[in-house]
């Protein structure tokens, strides 16, 4: 049904432009450009109205809670001070629900005092003990500081906080209702009734909880941490627990963008933009095109067609990548060159001695290398895309092709006029997503070439994206940079947002999601 | 009519050829793999393209070779299937009730949490590898090398990769969306619970989109090496894409051991295609099905 609506829509749009193809281009450039900016722009002037927002609310938090304090009666009054009195001091109907409340906070100053106190005390300095050897002379010393976790037990215990806070409003808004409820002379709700309540009007409260924490703990607080890295001078000469790291301001920032890799940042940013266009379009076009060809009516065996190249995204990625970089591999000397040098050699006779450096690692040739990834790349996602095509070439109404074969539309017009925008339709908002997906593909660079060639220490090679070089920033390097590496991240967050930008607006499930219930 | 039939036989076979070729092409360099994996011929280099003899030995010596200290690829196999088994569990759960709760529940926060995890899908993952590292090992489950212990890293990994799998809702949420609210209602006026309703109604009806998941699940761990590779330490511990990372780096490889390599891409690669043949109309399914509503 979509579909149809689209194409009715699509259709005089690809006609209404009686431009040559570059025009229209420029004017497609031109107005996603200008909606990136009107993108920005709205979610800018919305910013001073969240502030105002946030303070107001904080406001009328603290207006309630004086209300309630003041209207309440002594019971509500201690819940002030502990949690969930309001409750268990009222009977056995509430005892559960009190004591749970209770427990939260015994759980919190606890962990204040053990934990998050004596960390966030640590929080300007970053710790001032390393970790040295036992004055003993057996070991290292037990009781050392180490910056990297102050760090993050401190923004731990700042989201603890938050959470406190919000629990605190919350236990009094509790405490007053139940005083409410108790004075009106409505019964309490029995344990019973509050465990249905959980299961049913709370049930999103129950069946959130779990991933939510899970998404705190895992993704929010690292991510966080990590950011604030950036700010640090973290680094091989600054490493946990023997060398701690400080406070240093935008130092990284200038070392990245500045004299120290400025060039091979920009270099890196080049090549990961005209990575992801390459991969993202010869993908998408070449794919398209073989779901085209094997769903022609006439082609018989589709699904034996459909197999074969399935078979190739089946195989793990790791295997299948370091295992065509050996295929391609080169030596000068015949004995050790590659499988694909020895065909060319020994069927076809084209080359002779070792073949052809096709990544180029050997003879330092970095348009070899790029060239051979993206091609490889098209090898590892054309099936991709052919699937997902496949799928939507099969939904696409017969009766639109139908009536254009009666307007005598040939298969170049059909497909222009149809099959084009109906898959553009459905694919577009995933395309941008395979885009902001392409600047962070890790595998595909890191098992091919692993960055090379011309590597040499942290300088990135030809073919590193942001991504595979903060990579070798961080892990398994003696010589390890892991503020810079942060602020490669952010960098790489901010342009992965500015075409993200595009998808979130564009998106229509967002506004449309009601539509098939 | 016959000059029309004569050209569409014409554009057939130049189909069928242009198909033939690409398969070729695109299966070549997997059969030159499966054949090398019963080389007789152990090196990465030979005089020629195909092995001359074959064998079995590769595969037996998987479980026991020479250096079979050094690359365990028996205990890297049951490390991974137990780490994707137990995180293909919980994410699929995780799964599953965030998709609910965003699809049928009407909440006050709703939509805020739906933007927030877009904004979070943004950042790349690794940028936060550091820190995740530090927290699972200040509690114990990461970068432990001893020897007593060796399945508490594998644990702490399993936790990592699927704790926070609730923010991959997107497709199954669209397929939540397109089953009728009809039946919720009528069963909220039958006197169900919500809890019931979506165990024992939405589930049900979406058998394809949960098989999926739980495919998608059961793969991404099987498959993952960036985490990995920071987590594990040890040879015993390590999974399938570390363990052959390191064994591709070392010289063993590339004089004795390449064939072996060859046979162990085999081995786990298998259960990985069957997954994906059983799965493909669910993929185009899931993807096209998420697609089509964003």
């Amino acid at each position: 049904m979509d579909g149809q609506n689209a194409t009715a829509k699509t259709v005089p749009n690809w006609k209404k432009y009686n431009r040559p193809w570059y025009q229209r281009f420029g004017i497609a450039v031109w107005s996603y450009l200008k909606n990136v900016g009107f993108m920005i722009w709205s979610v800018l002037k919305h910013i001073p109205f969240a502030v105002w927002h946030l303070i107001k609310s904080v406001g009328l938090c603290f207006c309630g809670l004086w209300n309630r304090f003041t209207d309440g009666d002594w019971r509500t009054k201690i819940s002030y001070l502990i949690f969930g009195f309001g409750c268990f001091s009222r009977g056995a109907k509430q005892l559960l629900k009190g004591l749970l409340l209770f427990a939260f906070e015994v759980l919190f100053i606890l962990y204040m005092i053990f934990i998050g106190g004596p960390n966030l005390a640590n929080f300007g300095s970053l710790g001032t003990t390393p970790q040295t050897e036992d004055p003993s002379g057996i070991g290292m010393t037990e009781v050392y500081d180490d910056s990297m976790k102050i760090l993050l037990f401190c923004v731990m215990s700042l989201f603890f906080i938050i959470f406190f806070a919000y629990m605190y409003v919350k236990n009094t808004k509790i405490a007053y209702e139940t005083q409410k409820r108790v004075e009106a002379g409505k019964g309490l709700s029995s344990t019973k009734q509050q465990l249905n309540f959980a299961l049913n009007d709370g049930y999103h409260v129950t069946v959130l909880a779990l991933p939510i924490l899970g998404i705190v703990l895992i993704t929010v607080l690292p991510l966080v941490t990590n950011i604030l890295v950036a700010f640090t001078n973290y680094n091989y000469l600054h490493e946990p627990p023997k060398e701690l790291f400080h406070w240093s301001g935008f130092e990284a920032f200038v070392e990245l963008f500045g004299k120290g890799y400025g060039s091979s940042l920009w270099s890196v940013l080049g090549w990961t933009l005209i990575w992801a266009v390459f991969a993202t379009f010869t993908n998408f076009f070449f794919g398209m095109f073989l779901a085209m060809i094997i769903n022609k009516k006439s082609i018989k065996l589709k699904i034996f067609w459909r197999t074969c190249f399935v078979i190739v995204i089946a195989v793990p990625d790791f295997i299948t990548l370091m295992m065509i970089s050996k295929f391609f591999s080169y030596s000068s000397s015949s004995t050790f060159t590659g499988a694909f040098n020895l065909i060319l050699k020994n069927w076809f006779g084209i080359v002779d001695g070792g073949g052809i450096d096709w990544f180029g690692t050997t003879l330092n040739n970095p348009m070899a290398a790029r060239t051979m990834v993206i091609v490889v790349n098209m090898w590892r996602g054309m099936p991709f895309t052919m699937l997902s095509t496949y799928g939507i070439l099969m939904n696409i109404p017969e009766e639109l092709y139908e009536s254009s074969r009666i307007d005598g539309a040939g298969p170049v017009r059909r497909f222009i006029s149809i099959t084009f925008p109906y898959i553009m339709f459905v694919m577009g908002p995933s395309l941008l997503t395979t885009f902001t997906g392409n600047i962070n593909n890790f595998n595909v660079i890191f098992f091919l070439t692993a960055g090379q060639p011309g590597q040499s220490g942290n300088t990135p090679g030809a073919t590193d994206l942001l991504i595979t070089w903060l990579y070798r920033l961080t892990v398994n390097n003696n010589k390890s940079q892991f503020a810079l590496a942060s602020v490669i991240g952010i960098f790489t967050f901010l342009i992965t947002s500015f075409f993200a930008l595009i998808v979130f607006n564009s998106s229509k499930s967002v506004k449309q999601e009601d539509t098939f219930q | 009519m016959i000059g029309l039939r004569s050209k569409r036989i014409v554009s057939d076979t130049i189909i069928y050829i242009v198909l033939t070729v690409m398969v070729v092409i695109w299966l070549f360099p997997l059969v030159w793999m499966v054949l090398r994996a019963f080389d007789v011929n152990k090196s990465a280099t030979s005089s020629t393209v195909f092995p001359q003899e074959f064998t079995f030995d590769n595969f037996k010596n998987l479980c026991a070779g020479d250096a079979y200290e050094q690359f365990p690829y028996g205990r890297w196999l049951i490390n991974t299937f137990v780490i994707a088994l137990g995180s293909c569990i919980i994410s699929t759960l995780m799964v599953l009730m965030v998709s609910y709760a965003l699809s049928r529940l009407r909440f006050k926060a709703r939509k805020k949490l739906m933007n927030i995890s877009l904004i979070l899908g943004m950042f790349p993952g690794f940028l936060s590898i550091t820190a995740l590292f530090y927290l699972f090992s200040s509690v114990g489950l990461a970068g432990r090398s001893d020897f007593d212990m060796p399945f508490i890293n594998l644990i702490g990994l399993m936790l990592a990769y699927s704790l926070a799998s609730g923010t991959g809702y997107y497709i199954v949420k669209g397929f939540f969306d397109t089953v009728p609210i009809a039946i919720d209602e009528a069963a909220r006026i039958d006197g169900a619970t919500k809890n019931r309703i979506f165990w024992q109604m939405i589930i049900p009806l979406s058998k394809p989109i949960i098989i999926y998941t739980i495919l998608t699940s059961f793969i991404g761990p099987w498959c993952d090496f960036i985490l990995a590779s920071v987590f594990l330490s040890g040879a015993n511990n390590l999974t399938i894409a570390v363990g052959i990372r390191q064994w591709i780096d070392s010289q063993v490889l590339t004089g004795s051991h390449f064939a072996r390599f060859c046979a162990g891409g085999v081995l786990i690669a298998v259960p990985i295609t069957i997954l994906y043949l059983i799965m493909q109309k669910f993929y185009v399914a899931g993807i096209t099905g998420g697609a089509a509503k964003g």
